[in-house]
């Protein structure tokens, strides 16, 4: 496929981008991200969550601006056509392993979830060869196919909100108070440890160009990261509440521990739904990301995409079994955040200043002959 | 189409290997721990006593109770299961009881380990007991079957009923690990063949420091929680009502009030005693008298409504005196002296110097709804 518009019966239409957002930022995160926040934050980490979903919203807004000036164009064409041949297929190979490290985490993470709650003695390789399968299955079906398993997930997963009530029973509202004890640069470190979070919608830049109608793209797009936000305060409010502080601080996976309260009469255990259906919340997230990070491969060396996918199913499943502690996980999670950070928040800044220049340089010249 | 049939049968092939790298639970192959009890053993051990449930209809006797001694509670599960036929498993457990020298020392890494364990609940119940524990579970009570079970659906039946403050293990590991709040556990005692659940325990974080009786548990609850419906007997001072009914005799009043609904709001008054203010409004229904005084009338029901109060105001300060007396907060006044402060920086350490000397005004409300169905 050269540049150009895609096929159109690969396109879809303009307001599936709000699932595709949401259900990507939505993931493994979303399990245990309250503790790095409050440590950070306090008890005004829901602050610290909308400063970070406002500063998402920013960045959206640059890289649709980028997106814009170059119509058609994914993000590996793009740099490609800033850098040249050499430095933008670097910079490609650089982003392609930025995303396949991002699918890594996920499915590590939660690799590590079922082990922790669920079947502690399961392998590692075990669960990763079964996401990988899923993965490459979806992939293999195509962006189109892509998009439909972010708003199936949606669809059979946004349910679990409605469980939250249980832990608000035994809430002391109290614990919010004071509002806005912490100091600003202490609301920032919380923001900043967001990262890992509210990552996803980066993917933005490789989906775009698939968009049918492009011109009514932006408030799908704005809407799906309103909803994360509104969702991931929503939680960390219920969370403090809940939790006293220090035993939040001993939570790791805060989310799952909230779901321990929950009971029916026909079923005690709720936490062991909740955590198979996150199977279904982090698929789309590993889906997009295998797809946008084999799709890079086709570009830099015009490969099949179809192989880059198994090779990079099974370095999944490889690199996946390599971690095998809770801190080797954690330290795995604190670099990838850290690395994300200037990737998805920071460098579409520089992108679109690159992108100006080139277009001023080129207009230079035109007029120049 | 010809892919996915190949891909699908390699995965049918393959799934017997899969299957067998998790291990299986098969219900006749296991027994559920539904109550455990812990005592001090010699050495700074613990003595476990847990009761299992099993699947088996052959079985004449559908429990077992296994006694262990170990140095930590996980040791204690292996100790069992070496002594048992089954796989021990911990994922039924409703009720963790502990001995009251157990308790007196600290609880919290007999309790962290419950929530640590992600196969146990964080609704299962804990509870002190009068005595050891042991003789509890290993009792053989004529009318009760499994005493776990039965335990559990007492406490739960008692919570329910508004008669004890919830005392799930997410609550007390919550109150714990909370600046400026206490938990509160009820306490079990067995005598004869009875199992009585009367008294409350007060930590001190997580180590008992003192008793409340049930009335005394009564208003604690009523401050503490949101509360719907509980009963109390109380005597009220008879002099009011003989300026209403001339002939009446004796010096007390006894009357049995049903607590229909209930707001309790803690204030800070003045953060530097530090004070604070309860406003209590409670909406109450007679359920008996001990004179036949006119219900029907105003002035009756005003001065029941007075009286009520007062004794009430003078339990809650009781209450707080003796709380105060042990330094154990159950009632969470650190916990708003927290909120409402900026930058207390308050430290465990710091509300247990400052709570014996906070001053605390109490003002009830009550107002009589219902007296039943006469008058």
């Amino acid at each position: 496929m050269k540049s150009g518009n895609p096929p159109k019966r690969l396109m879809f239409s303009s307001f599936l981008l709000f699932f595709v957002i949401f259900e990507n930022q939505v993931g493994v995160g979303l399990a245990g991200f309250q503790r790095v926040i409050f440590e950070r934050a306090g008890h005004d980490a829901w602050v610290s969550i909308c400063m970070a979903g406002v500063w998402a919203h920013i960045t959206v807004w640059i890289m649709l601006r980028t997106l814009r000036l170059n119509p058609n164009k994914d993000l590996y064409e793009i740099h490609k056509d800033l850098y040249g041949r050499f430095f933008g297929g670097l910079i490609n190979a650089l982003y392609m392993l930025y995303m396949l490290a991002a699918a890594i985490v996920i499915s590590r993470n939660y690799v590590e979830l079922v082990q922790t709650w669920i079947f502690p003695e399961i392998p590692t390789w075990l669960l990763s060869t079964f996401l990988a399968m899923l993965i490459t299955y979806g992939v293999l079906g195509g962006i189109r196919i892509v998009v439909g398993i972010c708003f199936m997930s949606f669809i059979m997963t946004i349910w679990l909100i409605i469980v939250l009530y249980f832990p608000i029973r035994y809430a002391e509202w109290l614990h919010l108070a004071p509002v806005m004890e912490a100091s600003i640069s202490e609301l920032g470190q919380g923001m900043l440890k967001m990262s890992l979070t509210i990552i996803g919608f980066e993917i933005l830049m490789f989906v775009y160009p698939f968009v049918r109608n492009k011109e009514r793209a932006s408030l799908p797009i704005h809407m799906g990261l309103l909803a994360t936000t509104v969702l991931y305060v929503v939680i960390m409010v219920i969370t403090i509440v809940y939790f006293s502080p220090d035993q939040l601080l001993r939570t790791v996976w805060a989310t799952f521990s909230l779901f321990k309260i929950v009971i029916f009469p026909f079923l005690e255990r709720f936490e062991y739904v909740a955590i198979s259906l996150w199977m279904l919340i982090i698929l789309p997230n590993l889906m997009m990301y295998m797809w946008a990070a084999s799709k890079g491969i086709k570009r830099i060396f015009s490969w099949k995409q179809k192989y880059a996918l198994y090779a990079f199913a099974f370095m999944l499943i490889v690199v996946s079994s390599l971690f095998k502690t809770r801190l080797q996980i954690n330290t795995m999670n604190d670099n990838f955040g850290k690395v994300s950070l200037y990737i998805v928040f920071g460098y579409p800044w520089i992108l679109y200043a690159a992108v100006l220049i080139k277009q001023r340089f080129r207009r230079e010249k035109g007029v120049m002959s | 189409m010809r892919k996915s049939v190949i891909v699908l049968s390699i995965i049918v092939l393959l799934l017997p290997i899969w299957t067998g790298c998790v291990q299986k639970r098969i219900l006749e192959e296991l027994g559920l721990v539904v109550v455990v009890g812990y005592d001090p053993a010699e050495k700074d051990r613990i003595k476990g006593t847990a009761l299992l449930h099993q699947i088996d209809p052959a079985a004449k006797e559908k429990v077992q109770v296994v006694v262990t001694n170990a140095n930590t509670s996980k040791g204690l599960r292996n100790a069992q299961n070496r002594e048992v036929s089954k796989r021990v498993v911990s994922g039924q457990l409703r009720v963790a009881i502990y001995n009251e020298k157990l308790a007196r020392n600290g609880i919290i890494t007999l309790a962290d380990t419950l929530s640590r364990d992600s196969v146990i609940s964080d609704t299962i119940f804990l509870t002190v007991s009068r005595g050891s524990a042991d003789n509890i579970i290993t009792h053989r009570f004529p009318e009760i079957s499994n005493i776990g079970t039965y335990l559990y659906k007492m406490i739960r039946q008692n919570i329910q009923g508004e008669q004890i403050s919830s005392c799930t293990l997410h609550e007390f590991i919550h109150d714990v690990y909370s600046v400026g709040k206490d938990p509160v556990l009820p306490v079990i005692e067995r005598i004869g063949d009875q199992i009585l659940l009367n008294h409350t325990v007060l930590f001190r974080n997580d180590k008992m420091v003192g008793e409340l009786s049930a009335d005394e548990a009564f208003v604690l609850k009523l401050i503490r929680d949101r509360y719907k419906a509980g009963s109390l007997e109380i005597s009220l001072d008879a002099e009011p009502f003989r300026q209403l009914k001339p002939s009446f005799q004796g010096n007390k009043v006894d009357i049995v009030i049903e607590n229909i609904s209930s707001s309790s709001q803690i204030k800070l008054v003045d953060p530097s005693i530090p004070s604070f203010s309860i406003h209590i409004k409670m909406n109450v229904r007679i359920q008996e008298v001990s004179t036949d005084l006119k219900l029907g009338e105003k002035k009756v029901i005003r001065a029941f409504e007075s009286e009520i109060s007062k004794e009430f105001v003078r339990r809650i300060q009781k209450l707080i005196a003796k709380t105060q007396a042990v330094q154990s907060d159950p009632i969470g006044f650190g916990e708003v002296y927290h909120a409402k402060v900026r930058h207390s920086n308050l430290t465990d350490e710091k509300w247990r110097e400052m709570y014996p000397n906070a001053k605390v005004h109490v003002d009830v409300k009550t107002i009589m709804v219902r007296s039943g169905v006469v008058e």
